[in-house]
């Protein structure tokens, strides 16, 4: 039997979740760091506190990242985690672009 | 968008995001500071426990007591204090930076169950204080093992060379543990294995800015 798949790389494998530039960087910081406070991952990234929040929520909703409020001494600090699940997707996120680009 | 521009574009926040990632993991050891903190204590406490020992300090035994409530208490708030900074540092969360944070007070928890173990035996089972010498010699063994880790976790080959040079002072502190030339050993010892390599990890943070 023939087989049907097709195995041709696809933008549609790319998990637009993550596919963001701000997303991304967000993502590959928190691979190598994990976690990492929100204004660390603000100066981090060069953005703002509010389009880092808009941003972090998508991730969080999708259930790559958790958010956890707590304090750091007295003052109060996020701490943002990159999840299993986010890091799964992250590693599949990487495989698709790497397909995607060698052909 | 052409689908010039969008490559461009692709490749831009892969960069990006490279750049991100390289940055994170290449965050180098911060818990320099709190080694030396160590270390430091670690050389006037045994040589002051051999000088009382020895009685070239005309103080009583009974002083010893003080001197390791002292080593413990400053010991125990600096590295809190240290800690709390070091974790307000950027790439404190590494997976290296973590180890070795983990690994550290775990070695302080394997310390202090000797020490307990030490206490007890001492008060009721006919221990002698020389059992104190045989903690300094685990002391270096277990040294030698989180630097080993760390080292590993980290690849930094010269303090993999530390950790192997840890073992050495372990041997020799086994040899004289019922001798007070044990804690002249250990004092001197910290200066290498423990100071030096504290030293050393500080530079490579401040060289990393």
């Amino acid at each position: 039997m023939a087989d049907t798949h097709d195995t041709t790389p696809s933008v549609e494998n790319i998990d637009d979740i993550i596919h963001g530039r701000l997303r991304l960087g967000v993502m590959a910081y928190l691979s190598a760091v994990n976690p990492a406070s929100f204004p660390e991952l603000v100066r981090k990234t060069g953005t703002t506190h509010g389009n880092l929040s808009t941003h972090l929520s998508k991730l969080e909703n999708a259930g790559y990242i958790r958010q956890e409020k707590g304090y750091s001494g007295k003052r109060p600090q996020t701490l943002v985690y990159m999840t299993d699940a986010g890091r799964t997707a992250w590693v599949n996120y990487l495989d698709a672009m790497k397909e995607l680009l060698q052909h | 968008m052409t689908e010039d521009k969008q490559n461009k574009q692709l490749l831009d926040d892969l960069d990006f995001a490279a750049t991100l990632a390289k940055n994170g993991a290449s965050t180098p050891l911060l818990g320099g500071r709190i080694g030396l903190m160590w270390g430091i204590l670690l050389f006037f406490t045994f040589l002051m426990q051999w000088a009382v020992l020895s009685r070239t300090l005309p103080l009583p035994p009974a002083s010893l007591a003080f001197l390791w409530i002292g080593f413990a208490t400053i010991g125990g708030l600096g590295s809190m204090i240290l800690g709390r900074n070091i974790s307000k540092i950027d790439g404190a969360n590494t997976i290296a930076n973590r180890v070795e944070q983990r690994i550290w007070m775990l070695f302080s928890l394997m310390m202090f169950s000797l020490f307990v173990g030490i206490i007890f035996n001492i008060a009721f089972f006919g221990g002698t204080v020389a059992l104190f010498g045989f903690m300094v010699a685990v002391g270096f063994a277990g040294q030698g093992l989180a630097y080993g880790i760390i080292a590993h976790i980290s690849q930094m080959k010269w303090l993999q060379i530390n950790a192997y040079i840890s073992f050495i002072p372990s041997t020799i502190c086994f040899i004289f543990y019922n001798d007070i030339l044990v804690y002249l050993i250990g004092g001197f010892t910290s200066l290498i294995t423990i100071i030096l390599p504290s030293l050393i990890c500080m530079k490579i943070e401040r060289q990393n800015g």
